[in-house]
C-alpha cells in the first residue's frame, strides 16, 4: 500500500510539474522588447521569425488569434517609459516620438494582462494632433479635454498598442510613456 | 535508495511526456472549442459579423468598434468559396486553420479591389501528393485565388476598422454583403 502511494506520488507530481511548466513557457513565449529603451513588449517578432510552437498556443490557449506578421503590430507596455509600473494612481501622458502609421491604436486595459477589460481607446482616426503633428493622450481616471484615455483607479494596468506597420520601421510603437504626476 | 531512483526517473519521464503533451495537444484542443461553440451558433460554411464581444475575445487587441467578419469553414466534404465585397477602407482579410495558422492574408492594398473570391480546398495528404505526381489527369486549377488547407477546418476573418462607434453598424452592415458557401 505504501508502495502504491509512493508511486502515485512520484507519477503525480511528474505530471504536474510537466503540465505547469509547459503553460509558464507557453505564457512566456516569444515575448521581446519591442526596441531598445521602450517600455513596449511584444510577440510579433517571435511570430514572423520562426512560427514558435510555444507562441502560437499562447493565442490558442487564450482563446484567440494571433496577428498576421507584416499586416498589424501589436505590442503591450506594463510599466512608462522609466521602467516604473504602470497604475491608476499615477497620471501620464503618451506622447508620439516619430512618424506614426496610417492606422493605430491604442488601448487602456484594466489589468496587468491584454485580456483584462478594456477600459478605453484613442486612435488614429480620432486623435486630436498638436500644431507640430505630435499626438499627446493623458491617461487618466476622470474625463480631460483634448486626447484621453480612462486609468483604472488605484491598480496596476496595461497599454495595448495596435497598429499597421511602417515601411521602414522598427516593431516598437512610436509612443513614450511619461509619468506626470501621482495621485 | 535505487527504488527511488527508479521513481524519480519515473517522475522525471512522466513530467517531460505530460509536458509534451500539454504543449502539442492542450492548445489546440481548447481554441477547437471555441471555434466548435461558435460554428455551432453561426452555422459552418457561413459568412457573418462578429459581436463586439465575440470580437473582444478573438481580438482582444484591435479595437472594439471595428467591423470583424468571419467564414467557419469546413472543406472536408468539398470546396468552399469565400467571396468577400468589402467597403472602401482599409482592410486585412486572412484564412487561418483551426490551429491558428494564418495560411494566407491580404489587405486592400495589396488585393487592389474590395471584391475578391478566394477558393478553400483541403490541401492533398503526402501519399495524395505522390499520386496526383504520377496521376496524367491534375484537377483543374480554379482561375481566383485557391488557398488549399491542411487542417479540414478554419476560418476566414476579414476586419474593418471603423474610426468610432456610430459608424460601426454601418460598416458590419457593408461587411456581411461578403459570403461564404460549400462548392457543391
Amino acid at each position: 500500500m505504501r508502495r502504491f502511494i509512493w508511486a502515485t506520488s512520484y507519477l503525480a507530481g511528474g505530471i504536474a510539474v510537466g503540465a505547469i511548466s509547459a503553460y509558464v513557457l507557453i505564457q512566456q513565449a516569444g515575448v521581446e522588447p519591442a526596441g531598445a529603451g521602450t517600455p513596449w513588449y511584444s510577440r510579433v517578432a517571435a511570430l514572423r521569425e520562426t512560427g514558435d510552437h510555444y507562441v502560437r498556443a499562447h493565442y490558442l490557449l487564450a482563446g484567440r488569434l494571433p496577428p498576421v506578421p507584416g499586416q498589424l503590430l501589436e505590442a503591450t507596455a506594463e510599466t512608462d517609459s522609466d521602467g516604473r509600473p504602470l497604475t491608476g494612481a499615477c497620471v501620464y501622458k503618451i506622447v508620439s516620438t516619430g512618424d506614426l502609421p496610417g492606422w493605430w491604436s491604442i488601448s487602456v486595459i484594466g489589468g496587468a494582462s491584454a485580456y483584462a477589460p478594456l477600459q478605453s481607446t484613442a486612435g488614429s482616426d480620432t486623435a486630436i494632433r498638436q500644431p507640430d503633428g505630435t499626438v499627446e493622450i493623458l491617461v487618466y481616471p476622470s474625463p480631460r479635454p483634448g486626447n484621453w484615455l480612462k486609468s483604472p483607479t488605484r491598480r496596476r494596468f496595461t497599454i495595448l498598442y495596435t497598429a499597421l506597420p511602417l515601411s521602414g520601421a522598427g516593431l516598437a510603437p512610436a509612443f513614450a510613456i511619461r509619468r506626470e504626476a501621482c495621485l | 535508495m535505487i527504488r527511488h531512483l527508479f521513481w524519480i526517473a519515473i517522475a522525471l519521464f512522466t513530467a517531460v511526456a505530460a509536458h509534451a503533451a500539454f504543449a502539442l495537444f492542450v492548445p489546440g484542443w481548447w481554441f477547437s472549442r471555441s471555434v466548435e461553440r461558435m460554428a455551432a451558433e453561426h452555422g459552418d460554411n457561413r459568412f457573418f459579423v462578429l459581436s463586439p464581444e465575440e470580437q473582444a475575445q478573438l481580438f482582444p487587441g484591435l479595437p472594439r468598434f471595428g467591423v470583424t467578419g468571419l467564414c467557419i469553414f469546413d472543406v472536408s466534404a468539398g470546396d468552399v468559396t469565400f467571396s468577400a465585397n468589402l467597403p472602401d477602407g482599409y482592410w486585412v482579410t486572412t484564412i487561418y486553420t483551426d490551429k491558428a495558422d494564418a495560411i494566407y492574408s491580404v489587405n486592400n492594398r495589396q488585393s487592389g479591389a474590395n471584391a475578391f473570391t478566394v477558393s478553400l480546398s483541403r490541401a492533398p495528404n503526402l501519399i495524395e501528393q505522390i499520386l496526383q505526381a504520377t496521376d496524367k489527369e491534375r484537377p483543374e486549377i480554379d482561375s481566383g485565388w485557391t488557398v488549399m488547407s491542411p487542417e479540414a477546418r478554419g476560418l476566414a476573418v476579414v476586419w474593418y476598422p471603423t474610426p468610432e462607434s456610430g459608424l460601426r453598424p454601418i460598416a458590419a452592415r457593408a461587411v456581411a454583403r461578403s459570403s461564404c458557401a460549400a462548392v457543391n
